[in-house]
């Protein structure tokens, strides 16, 4: 019996792994389809990311907005939502940060960072509280409520930035926020800074609360079976809606970390669909706090690796985004194949 | 008055609504059998894409059509195996192709003609034209109305009928309500969710085609720019009925096009843009506990369980 648990537990990597071994195998049938060499191309990308301290600097940036995106989505989905809304709660939480950034300058370092990271947490959480309270008080399913605010976020951020704190020049930018305001860079010249570590200490921070305190227990039942989390007498509907606003702080922190860190100002429509990304690497990381952190990095050597490859071997750049895909296409069918291996390794046991 | 209901107004309402109620009769086939397709908007940038390349190859709008339809069902089978077949989150299943399409599509531009930002012009679909420009009103309406306006809201009309008066969409519906009750009465349920996801993100492809070889004759980056959800919202919004959803897209598309019209006045054009998503956030608000949609819907329907 225990070895059964022992296996399943082990087997829950698995499916993990055999994505991105498929992704790669198929990006490599797509390298040798435009006439390269999947080795030389991979290898490029290898080193692009990990190569020298710069580049690992680079990947570690790239990876800090998925790890802040993917706790953001893990807590809601840990309580049974969908959260697809952190890109809107990641612009107007980076909208606040860079508001408190430029406005109030002048005060101490440590307490206009926190201020700025403060108001960004609040932002987020404000944005969340509208779907969370759709949700609860009239039905409404939350992935639909948060898409729509996605689009209203983008309006909003692009109303404020082109009309209220446009700073004079082409760029739709505001501001530059004050130097008291900035996360610190780690690694100068790269735009690697403290958010990453502040990133790094919320995963903990989120697995043992999700693991080891009793909230994060309520709220893992919950996920687990509405029912059964309402029988053992857990006010659910509280826990759900605080899951949400936790998600949507979590997302405003994570633009928080893009506007202080990296731009230092807010950059009209600066994401990338980070995040919608972030899912990926939630998923990718087994909806683990502590799972996500590699599949961020992963998540982000792809891109900086891209990079770095297209400029070697004749491969367009987004070869890195297209595997990002992938992995996600074959996580999405990782139910399947969890559910085959445990039924072999049952019918295995039951044949001892 | 007339500045809210001119005829190029009405005619820029139609061309901004008609891929939204493609979309939104695409996301409304897949979600009757119970699959939700978050991927709409992934399939229809992917449409768009097809329909672009394969016009600008093959010099004929048509072919670029019958391409992008054919793009859509190859990832209407990707989403229907990965949903049906895998038994995996369809929210999950969408987000990927969502992902996937906006890679691949930027990829294969810097790789095929080395910018990324866009395609060469093509060919693209025309309009009614001349014929009609002799009625008032309506005339102007019409002549500058796409063939592919037409061509979905004859689908619209079909898909009604099919829907509520044949024995096979009454099936059809009864599978996103309940698939183990269907199944039990003998309906080849998954056959049923294959054909249906299959033709929903079909026509998907089809609404993505208009966007690049009806309104332009050009893919652009990422030039759905969310379409595929506000034709979501629309579905919702119509209450995952054809006629329904044509009328929310209409709606929208008036919102939108009285938008463009507004923009010598002093309202900020993207406070204006959030609108649709703002009306859409505040009806969902008063009526959702009335507009419920498929029972099944969403729900991963496991033949074993039963």
């Amino acid at each position: 019996m225990s070895r059964v648990k022992w296996s399943e537990g082990l087997w829950q990597l698995i499916p993990s792994v055999i994505a991105v071994i498929a992704a790669l195998v198929i990006g490599a049938i797509i390298i040798l389809a435009i006439g390269e060499n999947p080795f030389d191309a991979y290898r490029a990308m290898l080193s692009g990311a990990f190569g020298d301290l710069s580049s690992l600097a680079d990947t570690l940036q790239r990876a800090t907005p998925y790890i802040f995106g993917a706790l953001a989505f893990l807590v809601a989905a840990k309580a049974g939502l969908f959260n697809i809304g952190i890109e809107g709660q990641m612009y107007v939480g980076g909208m606040a940060a860079a508001i408190i950034g430029f406005s109030v300058p002048g005060l101490p370092l440590i307490l206009h960072l926190f201020l700025a990271l403060a108001g960004a947490m609040l932002m987020g959480l404000l944005w969340a509280l509208i779907p969370g309270w759709l949700k609860v008080r009239a039905g409404v399913n939350e992935v639909i409520s948060t898409i729509m605010l996605n689009y209203v976020a983008y309006s909003v951020t692009a109303y404020l930035t082109v009309h209220v704190f446009h700073e004079p020049g082409l760029i739709p930018q505001t501001f530059q926020v004050a130097p008291t305001a900035v996360l610190a860079p780690l690694l100068p010249p790269s735009k690697l800074n403290t958010g990453f570590i502040l990133g790094l200490l919320l995963a903990v921070i989120l697995w043992v609360y999700l693991f080891y305190t009793p909230g994060g227990y309520d709220l893992r039942v919950t996920g687990l079976s509405l029912p059964a989390a309402r029988y053992a007498g857990i006010n659910s509907e509280r826990v759900i809606f605080n899951a949400l606003l936790m998600s949507g702080a979590i997302g405003g922190l994570m633009g928080a970390e893009r506007i202080l860190g990296v731009y230092q100002r807010f950059i009209h429509s600066f994401s990338p669909g980070y995040g919608f990304t972030a899912i990926a690497v939630a998923l990718l990381g087994q909806n683990n706090p502590l799972g996500i952190i590699p599949a961020a990095i992963l998540f982000g050597a792809l891109e900086s690796g891209g990079t770095a490859m297209s400029l070697q071997v004749n491969v367009p750049r987004e070869l890195g985004l297209i595997l990002e895909a992938l992995i996600i296409v074959f996580i999405a069918a990782q139910y399947f194949i969890k559910s085959r291996f445990v039924t072999i390794i049952k019918r295995g046991e039951s044949h001892e | 008055m007339s500045e809210f209901f001119s005829a190029s107004l009405l005619s820029s309402t139609l061309t901004i609504a008609t891929p939204l109620f493609i979309g939104a009769l695409g996301g409304l086939f897949c979600e009757r059998v119970g699959i939700v397709n978050v991927g709409l908007d992934g399939i229809m940038l992917a449409g768009a894409f097809a329909a672009a390349i394969a016009s600008y190859y093959s010099q004929s709008a048509w072919l670029g059509v019958i391409i992008a339809l054919l793009v859509g069902a190859v990832l209407g089978i990707l989403h229907a195996v990965i949903c049906v077949g895998f038994k995996a989150d369809h929210v999950i299943s969408g987000v990927s192709i969502n992902i996937l399409t906006s890679s691949v599509t930027v990829f294969l531009l810097q790789y095929l003609f080395g910018n990324k930002g866009q395609s060469p012009t093509c060919p693209k679909i025309g309009t009614l034209g001349a014929s009609f420009s002799g009625i008032p009103f309506l005339g102007f309406i019409l002549q500058s109305m796409s063939y592919l306006t037409v061509l979905g809201l004859v689908l619209i009309v079909l898909s009604h009928i099919f829907l509520y008066y044949t024995k096979t969409g009454l099936r059809l519906r009864s599978i996103g309500e309940n698939p183990y009750a269907a199944q039990s009465l003998g309906i080849p349920v998954v056959n049923y969710m294959y054909a249906s996801v299959i033709v929903g993100c079909a026509l998907a492809g089809l609404a993505g085609a208009f966007l690049s070889i009806g309104m332009l004759n050009v893919f652009t980056k990422n030039m759905t720019a969310g379409r595929g959800f506000i034709a979501l919202a629309a579905m919702i919004f119509g209450r995952w009925t054809p006629l329904g959803s044509l009328l929310t897209s209409l709606f929208f598309g008036y919102v939108l096009a009285w938008q463009l019209n507004t923009q010598g006045l002093s309202v900020p054009a993207q406070l204006v843009e959030a609108i649709p998503y703002i009306t859409t956030l505040l009806v969902l608000a008063f009526v959702s506990k009335h507009a419920r949609g498929p029972a099944h819907d969403g729900k991963i329907y496991n033949l074993n369980q039963n």
